[in-house]
């Protein structure tokens, strides 16, 4: 299947738009281009144009996902200095890859849930599995062209949904990684399974607490869009610090030859991706950057 | 001949890898010469630092890094008997090395117990009355030399206390009558064949001891060295995460 993926046409930016960039006075949002807080021209500035960039087959644009922002960051790159977070979800909605990626984490949950058979555990991958439902609804209303009224109703529900099953995720995580790192998992097998979970999940929540925020705002909540992604944000790299935290923890053991690597294959295996997802940083485009930039609200819902 | 092959995978040691270039430099220099820059002890480490130089000409920073674990492995050698290592192709771990120089130093410590970081402190604080910095080694070096723990280099210049350390700081009588015997066996080796065959017969074997076993001489300084390198490592470890 041929997949048109579109991207902002700088061309046909207006002298305003085109002035605030390099102003550095501008903040892209759910394909809007705003004013940051605390200038003199408030609201919008442009709704930003966009033009047809490529044609790709889904199945070439994901056939090498070992992780997701890689791939995504390559068809990016020419535009980055605009935003990287727009382009970003605006690829993913257009696009197969966030329903394909959510595929590689249901067989991480199955994985899981089928070999460690505790109840606590069965509960938060039911859980996660709900959260993946609702990430993928995030992106289908996004991506319609509904009116806002029709659609508010859901949407409402929707992230009402999101919000709760995050901080079920934020707390399951947490508790996955500490239950590796004090060794209170021996078993390789169960170690090696629950990291695959922790390392694919890592790299999707930034996505559905981005859509999560973008939705929000598009529903023109925009306060409660701000401390969505303020909170997601905190959540977010409290889990990535914990999780770095092991990683260090392992990685300095082997080097200090505390470890044999032959002995701990489930770390070697997971070290690339985990290396990929901290240095490509999509946390940070789809996170920190939202949360520590304030737009001007625009006038008509003052 | 000490190179890469001969490293013992050591915990204590693994810090080196991150330490800086100049850093090894100096712990290698321990390693080969004395503290007048001498060459005194060309084992295989001279000759393997030379071929790593040989292979990065343009950055000596990559020559010194790439080698640390053949600078390791020469300490570790040094740690172990010479005799032994003969035999045994390694040397013996770096916690070993701590161990002894603490005893030969006279630091109080219990082996079950003992944190390899702790020690050292103990063994810089006790041999110049504070922890000292790569900033020191001047200053590490003379006081070692005072002290007589720095072998032939010592025996220049503070014979009497090099031979009182020979046979233990806090000898007794008995270590003091051994301690001229080995000062006049040290004396009497380079003319060994004119001296009386007696006074040899007799000196002798505590000579060879000496000098064959734990090599003092190189561990005292190279330890203080590490446990300098390690203070300065362990304010910044996690600027080595990979994460």
């Amino acid at each position: 299947m041929e997949t048109d993926i579109f991207t902002f046409d700088q061309e046909r930016f207006s002298a305003d738009l085109i002035k605030a960039i390099k102003n550095n006075q501008v903040i892209f949002r759910d394909g809007v281009a705003y004013w940051k807080k605390g200038l003199e021209s408030k609201g919008i500035i442009q709704h930003v144009p966009l033009k047809k960039v490529q044609a790709l087959t889904t199945e070439t644009f994901v056939k090498n996902l070992g992780s997701m922002q890689s791939s995504i960051q390559g068809t990016i790159v020419a535009a980055q200095a605009i935003s990287t977070a727009s382009l970003m979800v605006a690829t993913v909605i257009q696009t197969q890859i966030l329903s394909k990626k959510i595929e590689v984490v249901r067989s991480a949950v199955l994985e899981v849930s089928q070999t460690i058979n505790e109840q606590n555990i069965l509960f938060y991958t039911d859980k996660v599995s709900q959260y993946l439902s609702v990430v993928q609804n995030l992106k289908l209303i996004l991506q319609s062209d509904e009116d806002t009224k029709t659609i508010e109703s859901l949407a409402n529900t929707t992230l009402a949904d999101s919000m709760h099953l995050k901080n079920h995720m934020n707390f399951f995580m947490l508790n996955l990684i500490n239950l590796i790192e004090s060794e209170q998992i021996k078993d390789k097998e169960h170690i090696g399974l629950i990291l695959n979970f922790v390392q694919q999940m890592l790299e999707i929540l930034p996505l559905g607490m981005h859509l999560e925020h973008i939705l929000s705002h598009r529903l023109n909540q925009y306060q409660l869009s701000q401390t969505l992604v303020e909170d997601s944000h905190q959540k977010y790299s409290i889990l990535l610090n914990n999780y770095r935290g092991y990683l260090n923890l392992m990685n300095n053991r082997i080097k200090s030859f505390e470890l044999k690597a032959s002995e701990v294959s489930y770390f070697t295996k997971i070290k690339q991706p985990a290396l990929d997802l901290i240095t490509n940083q999509i946390h940070v485009e789809l996170l920190e950057k939202p949360a520590n930039e304030q737009l001007s609200i625009p006038q008509n819902v003052k | 001949m000490a190179v890469e092959s001969k490293f013992r995978e050591d915990k204590d040691l693994a810090f080196l890898q991150y330490a800086d270039w100049q850093d090894l430099k100096v712990l290698a220099n321990s390693l080969i010469k004395d503290h007048s820059g001498k060459e005194q002890w060309t084992g295989g480490l001279k000759k393997s630092l030379d071929k790593s130089i040989a292979m990065y000409p343009e950055s000596k920073e990559q020559a010194y890094k790439n080698s640390w674990k053949s600078i390791a492995a020469e300490l570790q050698l040094y740690g172990g008997d010479t005799f032994a290592n003969l035999t045994r192709g390694k040397g013996v771990t770096y916690q070993e090395i701590v161990f002894d120089v603490a005893k030969k130093v006279g630091v109080d410590v219990h082996k079950d117990t003992a944190n390899i970081s702790d020690v050292e402190e103990k063994i810089l604080r006790l041999l110049f009355q504070r922890v000292l910095t790569m900033d020191d080694i001047g200053y590490m070096y003379r006081t070692l030399e005072d002290k007589g723990l720095l072998g032939l280099t010592s025996l220049k210049s503070k014979p009497w206390n090099t031979v009182k350390n020979a046979v233990g700081l806090n000898g007794n009588a008995g270590a003091v009558a051994g301690a001229g015997a080995i000062f006049a066996g040290i004396k009497m080796i380079p003319k060994l064949a004119k001296v009386n065959p007696i006074v040899t017969a007799a000196t002798l074997p505590l000579t060879i001891k000496d000098f064959s076993s734990t090599a003092y001489r190189v561990t005292i300084p190279a330890v203080c060295i590490v446990a300098m390198m390690r203070t300065k490592y362990t304010k910044n470890s996690s600027d080595y995460d990979e994460f």
